[in-house]
């Protein structure tokens, strides 16, 4: 009974993270981009404040409900950037995932968010350059690997902070980790 | 207590007009026509303020998505790109930023709109992935009527204030709250239709302009 319980606070909290996400993506898409393609990634930080809170199979659920949900804000669910966009979020998630599970004694949010800034750029230049524009996308990676860096540091700086004062993750965590035991 | 319905609650049933609103989802969002994505992004708040409930909700709706669509437009026209139009104070005003201003703000306040329209609180989709999508879409809800709520100037705070207010205890179970399952009345199966075929014909008849 008590499993049963945290397994459906676990599913709000998965709605709520991809909620969050709809949310951010949604305001990351007014805001003009000097470079196509090129993104923020504010909704990134669920996914960073999900790694805290999930086990692996309700962070993937959270992945693709990040991916196609934000698929069908920016218009491109049926379109080949969908591909780019699941690329870059499923390899930098994983990692991401994998880095806090196993390294977290080592490495901070900023380092995590930043590695997966980077891995995520990598995945989605090489896959715009095996789908649309050949080697020669490698000549633009430099602004995306500055500005990627930039934003997975800043979201990186925000989730430390936040991990560490949130009453919310706190509760959750409480609640999440109380039944199980 | 008496429960007064408002009116799209007492013509349409929560999965109806889920159903409605994700049909006409692609004829908005591939719209390429800019004039046709407009008059749809004023119809979709025209239809959203049937779901506010008192008419101050409605004008604070409305006050939204004006001031949300101005400050898009200027936004994008910080980066100016094609035809100079004129210049203000020095700064070119470009056709080309206009253009994409009013295509994102449509986008933004016409799918805030959309979503008001097809999202009632109620809503409970079938089966577990329905059940999933339902409750997304009912926290997107309550993310949107919340953000506001908390003035204060740490951000942080705010932001656990406001995710603390909608987190469900754990003892709510699987589902979230559903009020009572309601039909779609004949009339109310009539306007759906007739929306459909509004925004798929001016969605058909765009292609035929964009050639």
């Amino acid at each position: 009974m008590k499993k049963q319980k945290s397994i459906s606070f676990q599913s709000n909290i998965v709605a709520l993270l991809a909620a969050c996400c709809i949310f951010l993506s949604a305001f990351e898409y007014i805001i003009p981009k000097p470079i196509p393609f090129l993104r923020i990634g504010l909704a990134n930080l669920p996914i960073l404040i999900g790694i805290t809170l999930l086990p692996f199979p309700a962070f993937l659920l959270l992945i693709c409900m990040k991916v196609c949900f934000q698929g069908l804000i920016y218009g491109t669910f049926f379109s080949h950037i969908i591909i780019l966009s699941a690329g870059g979020t499923f390899s930098s998630s994983i990692a991401m995932f994998f880095l806090y599970k196993f390294c977290k004694k080592y490495i901070s949010f900023i380092g995590i968010s930043v590695t997966g800034a980077l891995l995520s750029n990598t995945v989605q230049l090489y896959l715009a350059g095996l789908l649309f524009f050949g080697p020669s996308v490698w000549l633009i990676s430099p602004p995306f690997y500055i500005i990627g860096g930039i934003a997975g540091l800043l979201l990186g700086v925000f989730t430390n902070t936040f991990t560490g004062k949130s009453m919310w993750l706190t509760q959750c965590r409480e609640l999440l980790y109380a039944d199980n035991s | 207590m008496q429960i007064t319905h408002k009116l799209p609650e007492i013509h349409f049933s929560p999965v109806m007009l889920f159903i409605h609103g994700f049909c006409i989802l692609p004829a908005f969002i591939f719209q390429k026509v800019l004039l046709f994505r407009v008059f749809q992004t004023i119809l979709f708040i025209f239809l959203s303020l049937f779901h506010a409930s008192s008419s101050v909700d409605k004008r604070k709706q409305l006050v939204f998505s004006f001031f949300s669509f101005l400050f898009i437009l200027v936004f994008n026209m910080l980066t100016p790109h094609g035809e100079v139009l004129f210049t203000l104070f020095n700064f070119p005003v470009t056709l080309g930023a206009i253009n994409t201003g009013i295509f994102k703000a449509t986008v933004f306040t016409g799918l805030l709109a959309l979503s008001k329209i097809t999202i009632a609180k109620n809503l409970s989709l079938p089966g577990p992935a329905g059940k999933m999508v339902s409750k997304v879409f009912y926290y997107f809800g309550e993310l949107k009527e919340v953000q506001g709520k908390y003035k204060t100037k740490d951000i942080i705070k705010r932001i656990d204030l406001i995710l603390l207010s909608i987190t469900p205890p754990p003892d709510t179970g699987d589902s979230v709250p559903i009020e009572q399952k309601l039909k779609t009345s004949r009339a109310g199966i009539l306007l759906i239709c007739i929306s459909l075929f509004f925004h798929w014909g001016i969605f058909i008849l765009s292609l035929y302009i964009a050639k």
